[in-house]
């Protein structure tokens, strides 16, 4: 069965009121969302809010999937929109991020370790740039995303996609030059 | 600097040339084209080493806890207005219905009207169709809106009922049962509790929020309670060090230790 076609009918559970395809359906996504809001948004408790929010909103519109675009790519869309949503939400107030070695502190040495990190002085230097170029190369250069899949995520020519990777890469690589020294 | 020189660059960097001669003399010919090779692969390759993050295992607890948490609170709706009055009136119906038909020999009209009884009292539970699942009423765009996705408290009662009894039901249900345990009344269900998974337990009652409460029985729940782990039982818990008679009787669900009913 096609990956397509696995999601139709895991999405088809969903409605039906199924609890276990609507759980499957959040295993198998829950990481990439938080991944990405946690780049955007800077911090893990944020970041952790917004996937929550992710998901009820998933669950919410599940019967406006279309299947035009893979389920992944329509719950990445609703993930970014969430973290702007919250991002506006608090006013664009931004505060330094915990660094991630040290955030939050319940876990063991094994789980810091898989939670895989951002160095803090690249998360702060992701924070000092537009959101719209740090979402570009977020998905881009660390969820690995093609042009075309961000371009359908952001709903934005490909075009358009390339100019904010490539802008915001110069500028991450300005923030980065400019904590350095 | 043109389009395709900056595309030229970054398939560079990104390691996509198969042969990278022309790129690199695109790079060595100016003082612009380094800088901007320099500053992409600056970039890319810090946020490459950066990886995808994932959950830890208690946040990964916490985010299935709190979603279904805010599901289960929402997706039964609420009963308003005229609604509340549907069983009501129909039951009234369903007697008038009745009266006629056995006082005045109604017959087959006594059978219509019952039917029409009937369903207008089936149609009036706190079950929804599932098409409604993700009926979008507020008129906005969807999550894929540029506007946003933030689910609003307000737009719950759009969500599936799984087939839930009403939250009154399920109240009614957890305090006679808590009626039964201060009475000393342990079910046969209550009589399987291992006490070796004991420390286990503890832990689910601290995730519930109810430090200083320990595990006295284990309680098959109510029909139809939505629930993701319907195997799971749901334990029951009350102070340590109370009188049972007096205790406030805790139910606690097992699969996600989630505090259910906390009857005082």
């Amino acid at each position: 069965m096609t990956t397509a076609a696995q999601d139709a009918q895991l999405l088809a559970r969903v409605l039906e009121g199924d609890h276990d395809a609507f759980t499957e359906l959040m295993r198998t996504h829950e990481d990439r969302v938080f991944s990405v809001c946690l780049r955007v948004m800077g911090d893990r408790e944020h970041a952790l809010d917004a996937t929550q929010e992710t998901f009820l909103t998933v669950f919410r519109k599940a019967g406006q999937f279309k299947g035009n675009a893979a389920l992944g790519t329509w719950i990445y869309r609703i993930a970014v929109n969430t973290c702007y949503d919250q991002l506006r939400k608090q006013g664009r107030r931004r505060t330094d991020p915990m660094p991630e070695h040290l955030d939050p502190a319940d876990y063991s040495a094994e789980e810091a370790i898989d939670g895989a990190s951002v160095r803090p002085e690249i998360q702060r230097a992701l924070d000092a740039i537009p959101e719209d170029f740090k979402v570009a190369i977020v998905l881009s250069d660390i969820e690995g995303l093609g042009l075309g899949d961000i371009a359908e995520i952001l709903r934005i020519p490909v075009g358009t996609v390339k100019s904010r990777v490539f802008r915001g890469r110069r500028l991450l690589a300005a923030e980065l030059g400019n904590r350095s020294r | 600097m043109r389009d395709h020189e900056l595309e030229l660059i970054a398939a560079l960097v990104e390691g996509r040339l198969d042969d990278e001669t022309e790129a690199r003399a695109l790079v060595g010919s100016s003082a612009e084209h380094l800088e901007e090779y320099e500053a992409q692969k600056t970039a890319y390759e810090a946020l490459r080493g950066a990886g995808v993050a994932k959950l830890t295992h208690s946040e990964r607890s916490a985010l299935h806890r709190d979603v279904w948490t805010v599901l289960r609170r929402n997706h039964t709706p609420a009963r308003h207005g005229w609604y509340r009055w549907v069983p009501v009136t129909a039951g009234v119906l369903f007697v008038l219905v009745g009266l006629v038909a056995v006082l005045g020999g109604g017959g087959q009209d006594a059978g219509v009207f019952a039917e029409t009884a009937a369903d207008v009292d089936g149609g009036s539970g706190t079950s929804a169709p599932a098409d409604a699942l993700a009926r979008d009423d507020d008129g906005g765009a969807g999550g894929d809106s540029d506007e946003g996705a933030v689910v609003e408290e307000s737009t719950a009662t759009t969500m599936t009922p799984f087939g839930a009894p009403p939250e009154e039901e399920v109240a009614a249900f957890y305090s006679d049962q808590a009626e039964r345990i201060r009475a000393g009344e342990f079910t046969a269900r209550m009589e399987t509790y291992d006490a070796g998974a004991e420390n286990d337990l503890h832990v689910c009652l601290e995730t519930a929020d109810l430090d200083g409460y320990q595990v006295v029985a284990l309680l098959d729940p109510p029909d139809d309670v939505d629930r993701d782990d319907t195997g799971a039982p749901v334990l029951v818990a009350v102070g340590e060090g109370t009188e049972l008679a007096d205790a406030t009787v805790a139910f606690v669900d097992r699969s996600d230790c989630r505090l259910i009913h906390l009857d005082e």
